[in-house]
């Protein structure tokens, strides 16, 4: 019987993942009816101060906030889907015309991209902090009092909301005629009463308050974008919770993966596509520690469980880490799922130690979103501010000729150094406006040392106020620096000028050509020393040049990053023709890897070229794609992943992102077999490049993909 | 000292146990008719021709001093005749379409591509494994290779097909562990399918066998050849007879083979476009399981 209870409420609550699952895939995120509901409260105060006015407004909004709570919900706080305002839809594009000129007067520049501290949310509660303001208060200039005040107030506009929530939990449970339900929903109106406004006690409460906190900072006026926080160390802050009621018996560990999915649901909620949103796991304590705990095994869980794109797991992976949690790691990843990303705590340390972050905070970090590395509880960094194209910069020099490669790398540095100091410029410039025009006092009362010195965010309040540029293209501008060397200074088959009459041209009439540089040339990615030392030549100019420069408030360090997001296919579109044998308009390379198709000798020799240069500098992120075909995948799959993870990691990798490709990616293959010359396909004893194989054995091979696993 | 290589092939992950780089050996004094490396039966080297990938540039026309290279009609067609295999139009071929297969290098030359792995070989317990064609053909190159490796403290490994007229005492020293091929047991069909007998295939590997050498026994299962009751049977016999087999690896048929054979102007006797699914061999391997001392594996 209890087997079949058991049978039950598994099938329970996989149908409830399902139907949550479903809503998230289907849900179109609007934020409208904040924007709305503040702007109309915002333009109609026309005598209070500008923090009074903000306050005000946002007390508005909240206390007027629909709440959202759909069925089998269990972590509650969203926006509704549709929104109408009671006057007509003029009314609506006057507000949201006003929303988007205000948060435009405020200025430009990054946002969100960053872990507030929940561990004060959790133990404070939000009347805790209040309690903290009211003695800053009591103690500090007058100058300073507005900013206080403003703070308070935000707070209070959450706790009313959380309130309202509770409300509607405790209408539909009236209204509900599933008795089970209606307990839920009666102990999500209780839940929702008590946090985040004081203290969290079981895990239920806990992660409700984390994920109502981070709902509503994602409601910012002044950034009309959508905001992507990250939930911080759930392994961490969580685990005393999580013991406690498991102790006690409050709780079981299926409910608890169940509160946690929700949890993980809900970001798909609160976060669209195309963005991230997400958690690390792992890594190290502040005294050094070692992280790994059931709710470390749990938070990856959620990834398969839920199979949605977040929450993006990234996994802080050391050496002393028991092996379970690799091996899970590779497990997931082996089921096609693109989470967990693995990171180099030890390096990620010794980074975040080199730019001045002391010893216990160096181990409180978080990816940001994808693998920009900030502090936990403490940044206001602008992550990938900006993105600069290292393919064009090398276009762009290619107007004159050059003794030699050395010569041509001087002028590419000059104008690289150039662009570096005007970005800086610009993004120092904007925050400057956002000093000047912007504040954000709700965010402010959950970084540190924003209440501590009675300084918004925005003003420069938060202890690390880095700005990391990001570089993108490095592999083609490697490849390209490598072929011009070859082609025009070695062999001397052309002048720059010659060259460049081709790229301008497309390799119109020249594929020949083409494809001697694609096919002949070596390139990035293959172990060959030459070329992964040129790779790190330029990062190390990068780092260094990027130090001579500080931003704003304090710590305003410039730390720069080698990754791109989606910059890679959007760069590639504007770019011309390089020297690599990339045609003009086609992706640049992804990431800090290799470029597609590019790594003829395996995974071991990409591995080898992308650890041949430092990576614990570049803070601001490197990330690393790993491609694997499921094809292949056999019994010591998993283990030979692991293998290669560790490995890179011994060798001081940063991030690895390893993804198992499907049916789908082959047939892509056979369409566009160029993008895939890589793709290998094993079959014991036996290896031949996919596509190299016959239009026919490219089938069979798709095929056996869809049996195989 | 000098071998002939066509392949050096790193990241193998089921050639022996983690990761491991195998290098593949020129020459095989077999010729099973199933061969999917049929690039490596001749010790000399040869050329792939991939007319998918031909664009008619006619740089191989005007490189061949014997006329081997035709175009007609803008078909381009690789006659082989008369081909003193200089390798000319391989090197210059801007597509790869024309690839040059198998090329002498010297056993340091080998280790230094082998020792860029080592670092994966210790974190996976990996290797190196000698493969080809026959590796055991060049002995004297083979044996260096296994040293060297040794000295570095490398894990080795061998696949062969057992025919090795050369005494095995010394080479085994040096070897942590034997993939070894068994195809057919009786003699005759082994010498109507593979052009040799298997006896001396036999001796040789009940003598690595006393050696105290580990021992996986590589089963190829070949459709219309081997795939039947008996010879399961048969190798499970064998497994038995085996003080220090290690595992059984059963290898499924796989066509691949045949486009290798077409890229290399030859025709692969065995035609058979089927896969042989792990699936249909279980139920056979499922049949010896009970009767076997040691580990089966489906690759």
């Amino acid at each position: 019987m209890l087997q079949y209870k058991k049978k039950l409420k598994k099938e329970f609550t996989m149908l409830r993942i399902k139907k949550l699952r479903k809503e998230a895939l289907e849900n179109i995120i609007y934020y409208d009816e904040f924007f709305y509901k503040f702007y109309k409260n915002y333009m109609a105060n026309t005598v209070a101060s500008k923090e009074d006015r903000y306050a005000e407004a946002f007390y508005y909004a909240f206390s007027n906030l629909t709440p959202a709570i759909s069925e089998g919900e269990l972590i509650v706080g969203k926006s509704i889907r549709n929104f109408s305002p009671t006057e007509n839809d003029e009314w609506l594009n006057k507000y949201m015309a006003i929303a988007m000129e205000e948060a435009a007067k405020t200025g430009g520049g990054q946002n969100s991209h960053m872990a507030i501290d929940y561990d004060l949310v959790l133990h404070c509660g939000l009347n805790g902090i209040i309690e903290k303001i009211d003695t800053y208060m009591s103690n500090c200039e007058e100058s300073k009092k507005a900013f206080y005040r403003t703070c308070k107030k935000c707070l209070e506009a959450v706790i009313v909301l959380s309130e309202r929530y509770a409300d509607e939990a405790e209408k539909l449970a009236e209204a509900s005629t599933d008795p089970y339900r209606c307990e839920e929903l009666k102990k999500i109106s209780k839940i929702c009463k008590k946090v985040p406004a004081n203290p969290a006690e079981s895990f239920h409460e806990a992660i409700q308050s984390v994920s109502f906190i981070t709902y509503c900072l994602s409601m910012n006026p002044h950034r009309y974008c959508y905001q992507q926080f990250q939930l911080g160390h759930p392994d961490r802050y969580l685990l005393p919770f999580y013991l406690k009621d498991i102790k006690n018996n409050v709780i079981t560990k299926e409910y608890a993966q169940l509160l946690l999915d929700c949890l993980g649901i809900q970001i798909n909620n609160r976060v669209p596509n195309g963005l991230s949103s997400g958690y690390m796991i792992g890594g190290r304590d502040e005294d050094n520690n070692v992280v790994a705990n059931e709710l470390t095994d749990m938070c990856m869980q959620v990834v398969d469980d839920i199979k949605l794109v977040y929450p993006s797991v990234g996994l802080c992976y050391t050496k002393e880490m028991d092996d379970a949690y690799l091996k899970k790691a590779c497990e997931i990843l082996s089921h096609g799922r693109s989470h967990p990303a693995i990171f180099n705590d030890d390096i990620i340390t010794k980074g975040l130690k080199s730019y001045g972050v002391p010893e216990k905070e160096a181990h409180n970090y978080i990816h940001s979103t994808c693998v920009e590395i900030t502090p936990v509880a403490s940044s206001n960094v602008w992550v990938a501010s900006p993105y600069t194209n290292m393919a064009q910069l090398l276009l762009d020099v290619l107007d004159r000729e050059y003794t030699d490669l050395d010569e041509l790398l001087s002028t590419l540095f000059a104008n690289l150094d150039a662009k570096i100091k005007n970005n800086f410029e610009l993004q120092n410039d904007m925050r400057k406006v956002r000093n000047e025009n912007s504040i954000n006092p709700l965010l402010s009362c959950f970084v540190n040392d924003c209440l501590e010195r009675g300084k918004d965010i925005e003003q420069g309040g938060a202890k690390y106020n880095w700005i990391m540029p990001s570089f993108v293209g490095m592999a083609n501008l490697v490849d390209s620096l490598y072929a011009l060397k070859h082609i025009v200074f070695d062999t001397k088959e052309l002048t720059i000028k010659e060259f460049k009459a081709i790229l301008d041209n497309n390799f119109e009439d020249n594929e020949l050509f083409r494809q001697h540089l694609l096919n002949s040339i070596p390139k990035y990615g293959n172990d060959i020393d030459e070329i992964d030392s040129l790779f790190g030549k330029i990062t190390e100019h990068i780092i260094s040049e990027c130090k001579k420069y500080k931003g704003l408030h304090t710590n305003g360090n410039i730390i720069p990053s080698v990754f791109c997001w989606v910059k890679h296919e959007y760069f590639g579109r504007e770019t011309g023709a390089t020297p690599d044998g990339r045609k003009a308009g086609f992706p640049l390379g992804d990431g800090s890897g290799p470029c597609q198709g590019r790594e003829m000798k395996g995974p071991t020799a990409s591995i080898l070229s992308s650890t041949k240069w430092a990576h614990h500098e570049l803070i601001g992120g490197v990330a690393v794609n790993m491609k694997f075909s499921k094809k292949s995948l056999g019994k010591h799959s998993l283990d030979t992943m692991r293998s290669l993870i560790k490995t890179y990691i011994e060798r001081g990798g940063f991030e690895m992102q390893i993804n198992v490709i499907d049916k789908e990616t082959l047939e892509k293959a056979t369409e566009n077999p160029e993008d895939y010359k890589d793709l290998v396909v094993r079959i014991g004893g036996y290896s031949d490049y996919f596509v190299k194989l016959s239009p026919e054995m490219q089938q069979e091979v798709i095929l056996r993909t869809e049996h195989s696993i | 000292m000098i071998g002939n290589v066509f392949n050096i092939q790193r990241f193998s992950t089921s050639d022996g146990p983690g990761i491991r780089t195998v290098v593949f050996l020129k020459g095989c004094p077999l010729s099973c008719i199933w061969c999917h490396n049929p690039e490596s039966k001749s010790v000399y080297p040869e050329i792939f021709y991939n007319s998918e990938k031909c664009i008619n540039c006619k740089k191989c026309e005007i490189l061949c001093n014997n006329n081997q290279h035709i175009f007609d009609n803008n078909e381009h067609i690789f006659l082989k005749d008369n081909c003193e295999k200089c390798m000319k139009c391989a090197i210059e071929c801007p597509t790869n379409a024309l690839e040059s297969c198998g090329k002498n290098i010297t056993v340091d030359e080998v280790m230094d591509e082998i020792l860029r792995d080592a670092e994966f070989y210790e974190q996976s317990s990996g290797g190196i494994t000698l493969s080809g064609g026959e590796p055991l053909m060049q002995y004297d190159f083979a044996l260096n290779l296994l040293k060297k490796s040794k000295e570095a403290k490398i894990n080795t490994a061998v696949e062969t097909s057992g025919y090795c007229y050369k005494k095995l005492n010394e080479i085994s020293q040096y070897v942590d562990l034997w993939l070894y091929d068994i195809k057919l047991f009786s003699e005759s069909e082994h010498i109507k399918y593979t052009g040799v007998s298997n006896k001396k295939i036999l001796e040789n590997l009940f003598f690595l066998d006393r050696t105290g050498a580990k021992i996986i026994l590589r089963c190829p299962i070949i459709t219309d050849i081997n795939f039947n009751k008996n010879h399961f049977n048969e190798i499970a016999n064998l497994a038995n007879k085996l003080k220090n087999i290690v595992a059984i690896h059963f290898e499924p048929y796989h066509p691949l083979g045949i486009d290798k054979s077409i890229r290399l102007g030859k025709t692969q006797k065995y035609q058979n476009r089927e896969f042989l699914t792990a699936d249909s061999i279980a139920p056979f391997v499922e049949s010896i399981k009970d009767k076997v001392h040691t580990t089966i594996e489906i690759l």
